[in-house]
């Protein structure tokens, strides 16, 4: 039944996203998907820009969709299959089809929820779990939940855009600078490694027992006395312990390429 | 007079051999002790070649003088009082140099050899590997020359008053009050110490600040200044009065007894000096010759003079840097940091 389920959301994702494919894909690249006019029209437009903008930098295509079918989830093997659609079709950035997923279910029959899925097909995702995490615990996620799906969107691509694009020290300018660096470190160790030695300081030529108090006048002056009041603290009565909310995501180690993480909304 | 101290056995040169208080012959290798040439000096017994100073002036400061092995020219400048005969290499002896004010009163012969000193500089560079090999080569070490420099050894008592108020604390809790009682003492104590053989270089020509950085020397085994403990080596008569330096090391010796006057109140809990004043009493200033081992190195266009103890075997001075392998040495570690980045960056 399980596996029926499953056969009937890739088709129907299939469909959905090569038709979308097709148009989208001849006319330059169509990386936001709603099948349930969650997004206005302006708004699907600022995010199409806003991938655009930043997938040369960060090397991976931002994937957006929200989706209204009824029996899917907005589990791993859903958003999966949406990012294995889209790389078969023959998207996703460069040699290893880099794709960051947002999915977003908004059926509440299955319970709302929204689930980030990055492909790579050298196994070596951009995003870290904890980064990944970082996105679904914040303004993505509460604009989601506000509503605010356009913001949603957005905020999603500027955060996984900013974790995703390459630190200094993984380009090629950041290794000669770590080269640079360490090579001049080193070679001065080298050459420090001669320093002159501190001079003998005076205090080595004081004969060792020769000094002596040879008059000691120090007398008792007297004594001050000073009174302060200091009352005593009272304990803090009841505990302390808060409650939390609930926060439940879970992030799922990289499976075949994909790694990502989702919860609920 | 000039003098060369010859062996009683075959005639040829003695030298002073280190930390041995003999002169050894480099010939048949007959040894001398430095008291039996005294003896024999004072008793007026031949004890080798001299010959009279002609003293002649050869211009710009320089005198010469006979060598009495080969009757060459020796050329010196006014403070040199043990050299080597530029023709036949004797080790001359000027005595004139070193008599009346000049003669010193102590000197801490030279404790070990030339060849040691050799196998010290060598195991220094050793921990350079940026040292150009040609540093470590015979040529290079057949240059390390062994120098008697003239210092002044300054010796003085000092007596410091020193005046403050300290403090000790004690605290007690009575329900909930806390007393502090705090009482105060007033320091007024006279602290006592002596400085003895407080060094100073007595050259012109030796840089002060080496001289500072390879001390100390161990005066326990300074022994009364003889002529025959210079025969081999270079020395020079000085050529800075005491007085030149005094008023410098009184003051440094000054502060240092201050602060060791001030560390003697202890036993507060706070402690507030407000004055020391100090008296430099009994002065004692001794003129003596203490042993260096000196070799001047010139590596690409620049000097490196290097001075060790010849006593101790401390050294200092600046190593030279070979230019190849600084360059092999920044190669190898841009590399290395290169590569590391890279894998740990993800590579391309």
């Amino acid at each position: 039944m399980k596996k029926s389920i499953l056969c009937l959301i890739a088709s129907l994702v299939l469909v959905f996203l090569l038709s979308g494919i097709c148009c989208g894909a001849a006319s330059g690249g169509v990386y936001v998907f709603d099948d349930g006019e969650y997004l206005t029209a302006d708004e699907e437009a600022r995010i199409q820009s806003a991938i655009e903008s930043v997938r040369d930098e960060v090397e991976a295509d931002f994937l957006v969709v929200f989706t209204g079918h009824p029996a899917t989830g907005y589990n791993r093997a859903d958003a999966e299959a949406v990012s294995e659609a889209w790389v078969k079709a023959g998207n996703g950035y460069g040699k290893n089809h880099e794709t960051i997923l947002l999915y977003v279910n908004m059926d509440p029959a299955n319970g709302r929820g929204v689930y980030i899925d990055e492909y790579s097909g050298d196994g070596k995702p951009k995003l870290k779990d904890s980064e990944i995490d970082a996105i679904l615990d914040g303004s993505t996620y509460y604009s989601l939940a506000d509503g605010n799906y356009g913001s949603a969107a957005l905020s999603f691509v500027r955060e996984a855009a900013d974790y995703a694009k390459p630190g200094f020290f993984q380009t090629i300018w950041g290794w000669l600078v770590a080269g640079l660096g360490g090579g001049g470190i080193v070679t001065k160790i080298g050459i420090g490694r001669h320093q002159a030695r501190p001079a003998v300081t005076k205090r080595h030529y004081l004969l060792e027992h020769s000094l002596e108090t040879v008059r000691n006048n120090d007398s008792f002056a007297g004594t001050t006395t000073v009174v302060r009041h200091i009352p005593r603290e009272t304990p803090p009565s009841g505990g302390g312990m808060q409650s939390g909310g609930n926060n439940i995501h879970s992030s799922a180690g990289i499976s075949a390429g994909h790694h990502g993480g989702g919860k609920t909304f | 007079m000039v003098k060369i101290y010859k062996c009683p056995a075959c005639g040829s040169e003695l030298v002073y051999d280190g930390g041995t208080d003999t002169l050894k012959c480099a010939h048949c290798g007959h040894t001398v002790t430095v008291s039996e040439l005294e003896r024999k000096e004072k008793a007026g017994e031949t004890t080798g070649l001299s010959g009279q100073e002609t003293a002649d002036n050869a211009g710009n400061g320089l005198k010469e003088y006979k060598c009495p092995a080969c009757g060459a020219n020796l050329v010196t400048d006014d403070n040199t009082a043990a050299t080597f005969c530029s023709f036949c290499g004797s080790p001359a002896l000027i005595e004139s140099r070193l008599s009346g004010e000049f003669r010193p009163q102590k000197v801490i012969p030279f404790a070990f050899d030339k060849k040691k000193a050799q196998q010290n500089f060598r195991e220094w560079t050793g921990t350079g590997f940026l040292t150009p090999s040609s540093f470590k080569s015979q040529a290079v070490m057949d240059k390390v020359t062994g120098v008697y420099v003239p210092y002044w050894l300054y010796n003085y008592d000092m007596e410091a008053d020193v005046r403050g108020e300290a403090e000790n604390v004690r605290i007690e809790r009575v329900g909930d009050d806390e007393i502090i009682h705090t009482d105060h003492f007033i320091i007024d104590r006279t602290v006592a110490g002596s400085y003895r053989n407080v060094p100073h270089d007595a050259s012109e020509k030796m840089p002060d600040d080496c001289m500072d950085r390879i001390a100390p020397f161990d005066f326990a085994q300074m022994t009364d200044f003889s002529m025959p403990y210079l025969s081999g080596f270079t020395a020079e008569k000085y050529n800075e009065a005491a007085e030149a330096y005094e008023l410098g090391v009184k003051s440094e010796l000054t502060q240092d007894f201050k602060s060791a006057a001030d560390g003697t109140v202890g036993g507060y809990a706070g402690i507030n000096i407000t004055g020391s004043e100090v008296q430099v009493k009994n002065p004692l200033i001794e003129y003596v010759m203490l042993p260096v081992w000196t070799l001047n190195y010139e590596y690409g266009g620049k000097k490196y003079p290097l001075y060790m103890n010849g006593q101790t075997g401390t050294i200092d001075g600046e190593l030279p840097r070979g230019k190849g392998k600084t360059a092999l040495l920044f190669g190898a570690a841009f590399l290395i940091f290169f590569a590391i980045a890279f894998l740990l960056g993800g590579g391309f």
